[in-house]
């Protein structure tokens, strides 16, 4: 089964999340905070992670950077409010693969998540 | 027998014409349908003319299971909002009402889908937006034709189907929530008329005090200033001197510091601007300013307490002032903090007769005439602001 980590502060949100991937048959796992996903991404070693920008600590943008300084290369999906072309630019450049504006679509963001996870799967499966 | 829904809903209607916030009238109508019908979750999408989109305002119920409050927008080509949109459609269902159960037996009606050859395709990707929401029933709440929202409900907590009369409660409700958010934007829209309204008098006031700076060389910026301290004093007073005073004060006392010296209108130029001391009738005549002032603002009804402090503000706590020779009390407040406000700024300035005084110099000057002058409590006021360098 493939896996996705969550990462939002917003309890509502995460839980939200996180039956929404369920009910659609993806292993998923939390966190509140990018510090705890960084640790995560060693533990869980998901196939794709659900980022979001806004945090309490450390933002979306600094796990990302991390990430890539750990050469961590799982892919991200970055999500960020309406006007932040500043922070979807340099989320570009850290080569994350989409990123979804808040508020979002639910079926973009269901479509974006799973064919996303449906290639990384093909591809292990080959 | 459950809940009274008629009387809920007569319920429901009361508050929501004492509710002028839209929001708030929406969050009291989820936690009502939540707590009364009990279901695990519901919203409402309103619709958002900035984002061209229906945003999910409120949401509450289990969480997990509720749609987390501004996460999600349904843009207007979906197929749920375009469905609701085309009332033709409500042919198809009751009301406009989508029931998930309803698509799904229609889904296996051969018969109907044969008859209505788009029905599959509509149903189909209806189902599926209601999959993606969670959501068992969605009702659309138009004002006249406008899709104004919908409020999406959850599964009922008892695992039971909706009856009829509780969907019914719920078209009323979402019927008289779409009135209820147009009153109140209307509410909105006309509380910032009177705001742009009140801004447009203030403007005015504020050009026609500019003309009497222009014909007086010597106080040029002296009735701004002189509104800046008259509302510091007045402030000041509320707030340590507790003085009781209604909501129109401050605005009163602003228009009226704004045009305390517009009677200097009438007095000619060369006296306004005589270098050399005053002689009695050049005197008698400046001191016409204050009744000129009121008679120029009388006609205007709504500024009756402004115009007291035009014609008051020369007027002394001993008697000795004029126009009037008011003592004491009888003397307006607002006149009384012009007064101070006034002769504080005289002092500050440069004089064709005499240079300016430093504000300690001024402030020790309106300390000597308190009782005399000045009314105690503004004079005091005045020194406070003085002391805290507020001045």
């Amino acid at each position: 089964m493939p896996k996705l980590l969550i990462v939002d502060d917003e309890m509502d949100v995460r839980e939200f999340a996180k039956n929404f991937f369920q009910r659609r048959k993806i292993e998923v796992a939390v966190s509140s905070s990018g510090e705890e996903a960084l640790e995560m991404l060693v533990k869980e070693k998901p196939d794709l992670v659900l980022l979001d920008v806004r945090l309490g600590g450390m933002d979306g943008i600094e796990v990302l950077s991390k990430m890539r300084e750990m050469q961590d290369n799982t892919q991200v999906i970055m999500v960020t409010g309406v006007n932040e072309k500043e922070t979807s630019d340099k989320a570009k450049e850290l080569g994350v693969v989409d990123y979804i504006h808040k508020p979002l679509k639910l079926d973009e963001l269901e479509e974006v998540v799973l064919k996303r996870l449906l290639k990384t799967n093909n591809k292990k499966a080959g | 027998m459950g809940i009274n829904y008629k009387r809920e809903l007569e319920d429901a209607a009361r508050k929501m014409i004492l509710v002028h916030r839209p929001k708030t009238l929406i969050q009291l109508i989820v936690r009502m349908i939540v707590n009364k019908v009990k279901v695990h979750h519901a919203g409402i999408l309103l619709y958002n003319s900035k984002l061209n989109s229906y945003i999910l305002t409120v949401s509450r119920g289990k969480v997990g299971l509720k749609i987390p409050t501004g996460f999600i927008r349904i843009d207007t080509d979906n197929a749920m909002i375009k469905f609701f949109m085309d009332k033709t459609n409500h042919r198809y269902v009751d009301g406009g009402v989508l029931v998930y159960n309803k698509i799904s037996r229609m889904l296996r009606n051969r018969y109907l889908l044969r008859k209505h050859k788009d029905l599959k395709g509509l149903m189909t990707s209806l189902k599926t937006q209601m999959n993606l929401l969670e959501a068992v029933v969605a009702i659309p709440s138009y004002f006249q034709n406008e899709l104004l929202g919908v409020l999406l409900l959850g599964r009922k907590i008892s695992g039971r189907n909706f009856r009829r009369d509780e969907l019914d409660f719920l078209v009323a409700l979402a019927h008289d929530v779409a009135m209820a958010i147009r009153n109140a934007q209307l509410f909105e829209e006309l509380q910032g008329q009177i705001e742009r309204n009140k801004r447009l008098f203030l403007e005015t006031t504020k050009a026609l005090a500019t003309t009497i700076d222009a014909k007086d060389h010597y106080t040029r910026g002296h009735t701004e200033r002189v509104t800046r301290v008259s509302l510091s004093l007045a402030k000041k007073m509320i707030i340590t001197e507790r003085i009781k005073v209604d909501a129109a004060f401050l605005d009163d006392l602003n228009i009226s510091a704004l045009l305390h010296d517009i009677g200097k209108i009438g007095v000619p130029e060369h006296i306004l601007n005589k270098k050399g001391e005053l002689n009695e009738e050049e005197r008698r005549k400046i001191n016409e300013h204050p009744l000129i002032g009121a008679a120029i603002l009388e006609p205007i009804e709504d500024l009756k307490r402004a115009i007291d402090g035009v014609k008051y503000h020369h007027e002394r706590c001993d008697g000795r002032g004029y126009p009037e020779g008011l003592k004491g009390d009888r003397i307006p407040l607002v006149a009384s903090i012009i007064a101070v406000a006034d002769s504080y700024d005289a002092m500050t300035t440069n004089r064709p007769y005499r240079p300016a005084l430093n504000k300690k110099q001024a402030v020790d000057e309106i300390h000597k005439c308190i009782d005399t002058q000045f009314q105690p409590l503004v004079a005091k006021a005045l020194i406070e602001l003085y002391e805290e360098g507020c001045l």
